[in-house]
């Protein structure tokens, strides 16, 4: 996956975060919050998920997003 | 090391045991593989390691983290871990492991297996955090280590995702017993167990399937609602508030938990969260303060996340889930206190002689030159313990500017990408290196101490650059460099004055001095053997027998290669042995000399493993070497089938590989003999035409051998002084240099030029000189290689030597006879190998019944031609007409 992506996790994640998350914008959506942002490639997405993974946060789902 | 990654986490005091999981992990002590996966905050760690605390199972623990993606440290530290169990375990791999040359971690995995086999014990193996591997080289190791695993032992694997293993596999065979996400997370009861009856704080039944459904059992949640709890009046409200949030829950929980510590004891967390490990001492420095040791403790006691890695107290770490929470909240504060923070920390360990974990803090804050500098004081000592990845890792990160800025760190960065293959990325930074050395040894204002350390260092960039322009085939510089290498090294370094003359070795080796080659690589063995680094002798060894052999001195080179083989049968490396390919090569030393003096069972016991060895090699000229020699002796034994398929093999190789001339010359020699033999002369003809062989061709040693079949070619196609120039200039050359097996094939192949040119009697004294010659050390497998053209001269020169006095001894004759006979008998008893092809063809054009004519036409070749293959079938096969041929040849099942 590459270019920009739309990550929607399980309730609302802080938006101090915003920085862990290598700048990708958060916002929220009903319960949801999703994380927006360009992602350089394959590595940097799985980067992206190992953190989600590590705070045990909900993986709700992961979309490419047309600009 | 550090020890505290080999230490069991302990059980806190409020544990709660759950012994429904425990029988399920006991089920594991007859599996090989207990797989425990599940996101952080599920308590693997608690579960795993009170279950071994319950039963006193005997366990090498293991904590895992980056660093450990490389192999070397990954096995070392399981050794170190499985010696708490077995004190004396895996003491020689851990010697072959942390050296500068290493032998892949397969061959020390076998090693340790068979080790593990000694262990007359059960034991388990935890792999904790074992998702930070990423390294392929260290999961085919775990793999590896997985299916060859002896009985007595059990890996347990901690992870927060599933492994790249073969983990559905173990599955299927019942050798897998798994814990997840669904029976680690707690259960109504166990959070009623842990707030009402370890923590007392008397909730309902209703507040504990609230929190059930809030956290799902999540137990890092758990505790952190619990900690949040701690003072609090209303408890049920605080739960119904927390149902009803919909916030991040750790969001949530973090901000209640900092609200009611202090604000001392909230700096002590958010700053202390950027060590990964932390003791009193080192949080003193980074804090300015000097009650760290009562904070921890406290800490611990109240169960803020704060886990002991040793049983002293010493070094504690928080849960690395609590270290993310706190390290989110530090990172919306001021920047530069943080890079103050890695700073004090990074100075802390480097002062308290850690700097791995100094150089981890100066690349946190992206202090390149700091890291630099304290790279280039320790990475000597990496390279001796041969934690190649992580040098390589920093090489990596680290900006090349920089890295040309530090000479020692130059040195074994480069040393290292040559072992690689990446030459072209290695050679500026040795340029690098050597203009600094240059310069302060030229500088007057330099101290002694200065220059002394610098021509050392020196002396050893040259050692590197003679190693890579004998890679690069630059033998001027090559020498130039090797000298420099000696003028700048001493003896009281054994290790690198062997690497010195080794350098020398290879040195005078391109310039083709093999004398003065021998001498400089006997003494590199000296002190090899003075530095105790087995894979240094190893590697002089293996470079030095094969040249002694082409010097004709066969015994020394055979007894260097046994008595290194024996040597490390003795030391226990038995293994290593079976899986390296350095050791094939002296296999195959051995197994060609053996075939030299026409030994060709013992020749066949010793290039079998050798051919086994190389399957897997992905090193060509070596693979090629392997199967000449291979091929050499099934000729010896009459085994032409098996001689043919090693060409098909070489064939195969060498359609899209270049290799090493020398051995190139050897595959050249061994088909264009077989084309001869077989009397297939166009294809001969054509065989070495293709690969650039004229009578006048500028000969060197490399390509030597190619040219005696090519003048047994010439001498079958009548060119009489196109051969004689040809011997003549080979002869000359191997007097010249005393290469004592070419003056005797030379002379072999002579016998043959003058036996067709009507000079029986010059042939005959030919041969007898060669036999002169080979009687010192049994150099007999050229009068087998070419035996069909002398045969008939061999019987007078056996009548010779029976009546007159010849330096012939009886015993030489005996041996050669003995060796014919063998031969002869096996082609006998597997009498269709000897047919070439085009034979073959005329067999079964015979078996058609058709006349020598029609066998002529429709195979394209004279009626000459068709004759002189009718009259070799019923030669080879033994028997007097055609017909008789037929039948036997389908007997026989040859057609």
């Amino acid at each position: 996956m590459k270019g920009k992506t739309k990550i929607t996790i399980q309730g609302h994640l802080d938006k101090k975060w915003k920085n862990r998350f290598g700048g990708m914008e958060i916002s929220y959506e009903g319960d949801n919050t999703n994380l927006t942002g360009n992602l350089k490639d394959e590595a940097h997405m799985h980067g992206v998920l190992n953190i989600i993974r590590d705070l045990n946060l909900k993986l709700i789902s992961v979309n490419s997003v047309e600009e | 090391m550090l020890l505290t990654k080999l230490h069991i986490p302990p059980a806190s005091q409020n544990i709660v045991h759950r012994q429904e999981l425990y029988e399920k992990l006991n089920i594991g002590l007859t599996r090989k593989l207990i797989l425990i996966s599940a996101p952080a905050g599920f308590g693997k760690t608690t579960v795993v390691s009170d279950w071994i605390g319950q039963n006193n199972f005997p366990a090498a623990w293991f904590s895992l983290d980056n660093g450990d993606n490389d192999p070397v440290d990954f096995l070392s530290y399981i050794i170190s871990g499985i010696q708490s169990i077995h004190t004396t375990f895996g003491q020689g791999a851990l010697k072959l492991l942390n050296s500068p040359n290493r032998p892949s971690g397969e061959s020390i995995a076998g090693l340790l297996i068979n080790e593990i086999l000694n262990i007359n014990q059960n034991f388990l193996l935890v792999l904790d955090d074992f998702h930070l591997i990423k390294s392929n080289e260290v999961l085919k190791l775990v793999s590896y280590l997985l299916e060859h695993i002896p009985g007595n032992i059990h890996i347990v694997i901690l992870t927060r995702s599933d492994p790249a293993l073969s983990v559905s596999r173990l599955r299927s065979q019942h050798q897998l017993v798994e814990l997840r996400s669904s029976d680690l997370s707690f259960s109504a009861n166990d959070i009623s167990v842990l707030f009402n009856k370890k923590l007392k704080l008397g909730l309902s039944v209703e507040d504990i399937y609230s929190l059930e459904t809030k956290t799902e059992g999540w137990i890092a949640g758990l505790q952190l609602t619990a900690l949040s709890m701690r003072g609090r009046e209303n408890i049920s409200e605080f739960i119904q508030d927390l149902k009803g949030d919909n916030r991040y829950i750790m969001d949530y929980l973090m901000e209640e938990v900092l609200k009611i510590q202090s604000d001392d004891i909230e700096e002590f967390l958010l700053q202390t969260s950027i060590l990964e490990q932390m003791s009193a001492p080192l949080c003193n420095a980074v804090l300015n303060r000097n009650d760290s040791q009562s904070i921890l403790e406290t800490l611990e006691r109240n169960n803020m996340f704060v886990i002991p890695l040793d049983s002293e107290r010493t070094w504690y770490r928080y849960h690395h889930l609590f270290a993310e929470l706190l390290k989110q909240r530090l990172h919306l504060r001021d920047k530069t206190a943080i890079i103050e923070l890695h700073n004090k920390a990074g100075d802390w360990f480097y002062t308290n002689s850690m700097p791995l974990l100094a150089i981890e803090h100066a690349l946190k804050t992206e202090n390149f030159e700091k890291s630099i500098l304290f790279l280039g004081e320790i990475v000597e000592t990496m390279w001796q313990n041969g934690q190649h990845t992580a040098i390589l890792k920093y090489g990596d990160l680290l900006p090349d500017e920089l890295i040309k800025k530090s000479a020692d760190f130059c040195l074994y960065y480069s040393w290292i990408l040559i072992i690689a293959g990446q030459i072209q990325k290695a050679e500026p930074f040795l340029v690098s290196a050597e203009i600094i050395t240059m310069q302060i040894i030229n500088d007057k204002d330099s101290s002694k101490k200065d220059v002394q350390y610098n021509k050392k260092l020196l002396g050893k960039i040259s050692v590197a650059f003679a190693y890579l322009y004998s890679i690069t085939k630059d033998p001027g510089k090559t020498f130039s460099y090797g000298k420099a290498a000696m003028e700048n090294l001493s003896d009281d370094d054994p290790l690198w004055y062997s690497w010195g003359w080794y350098s020398i070795g290879i040195a005078e080796m391109s310039r083709e001095n093999f004398t003065e080659c021998i001498k400089a690589f006997e003494s590199a063995l000296v002190y090899g053997k003075k530095s105790g680094n087995i894979y240094l002798i190893s590697t002089i060894a293996s470079r030095l027998s094969p040249l002694e052999k082409r010097m004709g001195l066969y015994k020394t080179s055979y007894k260097r290669c046994s008595d290194l083989i024996n040597l490390m049968k003795e030391s226990g490396y038995a293994q290593i042995i079976k899986s390296e390919s350095t050791y094939a090569l002296l296999y195959t030393c051995m197994a060609g000399i053996e075939s030299m003096r026409t030994d060709f069972d013992d020749a066949l016991e010793n290039i079998k493993p050798a051919y086994s060895l190389c399957k897997n090699e992905s090193d060509n000229s070596f693979k090629v070497y392997v199967l000449v020699v291979y091929a050499l002796t099934l000729y010896g034994r009459g085994d032409i089938t098996g001689v043919k398929k090693m060409l098909n093999e070489m064939d195969d190789i060498l359609r899209i590989n270049i290799v090493f001339p020398s051995f190139m010359a050897l595959y050249i020699a061994m088909k264009g003999l077989m084309l001869v033999e077989q009397n297939e002369l166009e294809k001969a003809n054509q065989f070495f035409k293709e690969n650039g062989l004229e009578y006048d061709n500028k000969i060197s040693y490399l390509d030597e051998f190619a040219y005696c079949p090519y003048a047994l070619l010439l001498i079958t196609e009548k060119k009489f002084e196109e051969a004689e120039i040809l011997l003549s200039k080979l002869l000359r050359m191997a007097q010249t240099a005393n290469r004592i097996e070419r003056v005797i094939e030379t002379k072999v192949i002579y016998a043959v030029l003058n036996k067709a040119t009507g000079n029986k009697e010059t042939a005959i004294i030919n041969l007898i000189e060669a036999l002169e010659d080979a009687a010192s050390e049994n150099i007999l497998m050229s009068f087998i290689l070419f035996y069909s053209g002398i045969n008939d001269l061999l019987k007078e020169v056996y009548k010779i030597q029976a009546t007159t006095k010849t330096k012939i001894p009886k015993e030489l004759i005996n041996k050669l006879k003995l060796a014919i006979e063998k031969k002869e008998k096996f082609m006998k008893n597997n009498l269709g190998s000897g047919l070439s092809d085009r034979e073959l063809d005329t067999l079964k054009l015979i078996a058609e019944d058709l006349s020598n004519r029609e066998i002529a036409d429709k195979l394209f070749i004279s009626l000459n031609t068709a004759k002189t293959h009718v009259r070799n079938i019923l030669l080879k096969l033994d028997v007097e007409n055609r017909s008789q041929a037929v039948t036997k040849a389908k007997e026989q099942g040859i057609i």
